[in-house]
């Protein structure tokens, strides 16, 4: 598909996406700092699907694209709390060998991708009605 | 006073849109000093949501905005989009604060015990949850594609893919789960008239016959053979009746439309097929028995008619001895007659060993009716199965949608536009997207970015 986008026209664009909420409706992306000129570090939400122990829980994630962003995945740390068999219980670091769109990472991929595999991964029907900590409560950051 | 105006003047406004959950899209105006919580209280008014701002929350960006804070803290940028969801009573019951807010917002509370979102008011339909965004992703249900081009809004897929489609072993599995689960089939039983006076139905339904019947694969491409068969021996029936016939009733007639609800054009639909092909046989069996007693193994004659005759068994006016002739010139007319129990042995008579369908259990036109409106009950439900079937499938009522035959770019107009405000402007792409979510802005996003 053409010439390959570097990392920053992309990462542009992804955050144009997000801040005018053109993608899907239950996720939302946006920079953590709004001056960050290498648009490294992202915050992410994701509105629990529904008719899981999620529904109706919204949950926050940090988003880290590195410089070798799209060609590498982001890192992905959930900040509420959750118990997902590919969420770190201690940190809430998302292990990408477990999450199919970031072990098979491609370019094409984009952080709304993830989230939005994420947020299918909680519908899973193996894992939508896991026992799940109170709402709200969050991983002590390091 | 001149004070106050220069400081209004000073506080810059912005201009944003509110995107809610329900596909409401508001454009506000604030200043910019504003709290997350005046403009909740904005947007709880009677001209936007009336939803209690303590039930609102406000995303922008990936971040949760906090009722305290300032907008400007979030540094919202002209024309963006903060996404409002709903959330649901009983959490804005755990959190006094929000409570309390939204009373001093003058906003209505919700009366308790009234659903207050849409997963609340579908408890007593078990299928409701079928139809949920839990399933999105799901790896065992069958993809947009299945139901081809435009959703199953464009001519249905071919027998072959139908059959293909049922070759799967996970859209099988679908379709027994289904049936297994008993409050799907006490719904089932409940919406169809013939069902609810039939005391046998939940064995009809849960037999492993009437499973295999609609699932397996060699089935649906017999049927098929089998409505071309009649398709094409309908017509010339009518011009010259079968040997035998004594009576005038119209064999075309009978054959090739047997219901008014059948599709009589070319959608695949095994069970209209087979309605046909019962229909022209007429009913094989003159005795009337329990049109599912044959389905049990049952002598027919030993079960009192327990269900009316069904508008399918319109073809009942020709005499059986005479059409199994026509369906079938090999088979000895005759059979039909000697076999009453089973319409469709006379139709097998010299193929029995290679045909699938010597295996099964015949079908009357009764029990082919009901299995339509069941079929007809849990494609209203939101689960489709009738669509596993194809498009015209399963659906006893209803032709099929005439197939839209204007261009793309007319047809899609609106959402072609949504698509190029948001960005895509490949049209060639727009067109295939818009085409498999069968006209959807939304689908089509997800596949232009899949």
């Amino acid at each position: 598909m053409g010439a390959k986008v570097p990392r920053n026209f992309r990462l542009l664009e992804e955050l144009e996406k997000g801040e005018k909420g053109l993608g899907a409706e239950a996720c939302s992306y946006g920079l953590a700092e709004g001056d960050d000129l290498l648009m490294s570090n992202w915050t992410g939400t994701i509105l629990g699907p529904p008719h899981s122990v999620h529904e109706n829980r919204i949950y926050s994630l940090k988003m880290h694209c590195g410089d070798q962003y799209p060609d590498q995945p982001p890192t992905i740390q959930f900040i509420n709390e959750v118990n997902l068999p590919c969420v770190n219980p201690r940190n809430g670091v998302v292990d990408p060998s477990k999450l199919p769109c970031l072990a098979n990472w491609s370019r094409n991929n984009t952080m709304e991708t993830v989230l939005i595999e994420l947020r299918r991964y909680m519908a899973h029907p193996a894992h939508k009605k896991l026992p799940q900590p109170p709402e709200g409560s969050t991983y002590s950051l390091h | 006073m001149a004070d106050e105006t220069a400081a209004s003047e000073a506080d810059p406004q912005i201009t944003f849109k509110v995107k809610t959950s329900s596909e409401g899209l508001h454009t506000i105006t604030i200043a910019e000093s504003a709290t997350v919580l005046d403009l909740k209280n904005t947007l709880a008014g009677d001209d936007y949501e009336k939803i209690p701002a303590g039930r609102q929350r406000l995303i922008y960006s990936g971040r949760v905005m906090k009722d305290e804070d300032p907008l400007s803290k979030y540094k919202i940028k002209a024309g963006n989009t903060i996404h409002m969801v709903k959330s649901a009573a009983s959490n804005a019951a755990q959190n006094p604060a929000n409570a309390g807010a939204s009373a001093a917002g003058g906003a209505p509370r919700a009366a308790p015990g009234v659903p207050t979102n849409m997963a609340a008011g579908t408890a007593n339909n078990p299928l409701a949850g079928l139809t949920g965004a839990r399933f999105a992703g799901h790896m065992g249900l069958p993809g947009a594609e299945m139901f081809g081009a435009d959703g199953g809004m464009g001519a249905p897929p071919s027998e072959e893919s139908v059959a293909r489609m049922l070759e799967d072993p996970n859209t099988v599995q679908i379709m027994r789960e289904a049936l297994r689960n008993p409050a799907i089939v006490d719904m089932m039983i409940q919406n169809t008239p013939h069902l609810r006076n039939n005391p046998q139905a939940r064995q009809i339904i849960q037999s492993p016959e009437f499973m295999q019947m609609m699932t397996n694969p060699e089935a649906i491409r017999e049927a098929a053979r089998m409505r071309r068969m009649m398709q094409g021996l309908g017509g010339g029936a009518g011009a010259f009746p079968a040997p035998g016939v004594t009576d005038t009733t119209p064999q075309g007639a009978a054959g090739s439309n047997p219901t008014p609800n059948q599709p009589t054009a070319t959608p695949f639909n095994p069970f209209a097929a087979m309605g046909m092909g019962a229909g022209g046989f007429g009913r094989g069996a003159p005795a009337a028995g329990n049109p599912f007693a044959a389905l049990f193994g049952q002598p027919a004659g030993q079960t009192p008619s327990q269900t009316p005759p069904a508008a399918g068994s319109a073809g009942q006016g020709t005499p059986s001895q005479a059409t199994p002739g026509q369906g079938t010139p090999a088979a000895n007319p005759d059979a039909g007659a000697a076999n009453a129990a089973n319409p469709f042995a006379s139709l097998f008579g010299g193929a029995g060993g290679a045909n699938p369908f010597a295996q099964m259990p015949p079908l009357t036109p009764e029990s082919i009716q009901e299995a339509n409106q069941a079929m007809q009950f849990l494609r209203s439900s939101g689960l489709d199965l009738g669509s596993l079937f194809g498009g015209g499938a399963g659906a006893g009522a209803g032709s099929p949608p005439p197939a839209d035959t204007r261009p793309p770019e007319e047809r899609y107009a609106e959402q072609l536009r949504q698509l190029n405000d948001m960005g895509f402007f490949d049209f060639d792409r727009n067109v295939e997207a818009l085409r498999r979510s069968g006209g959807s802005v939304q689908g089509a996003i997800e596949q232009l970015l899949s």
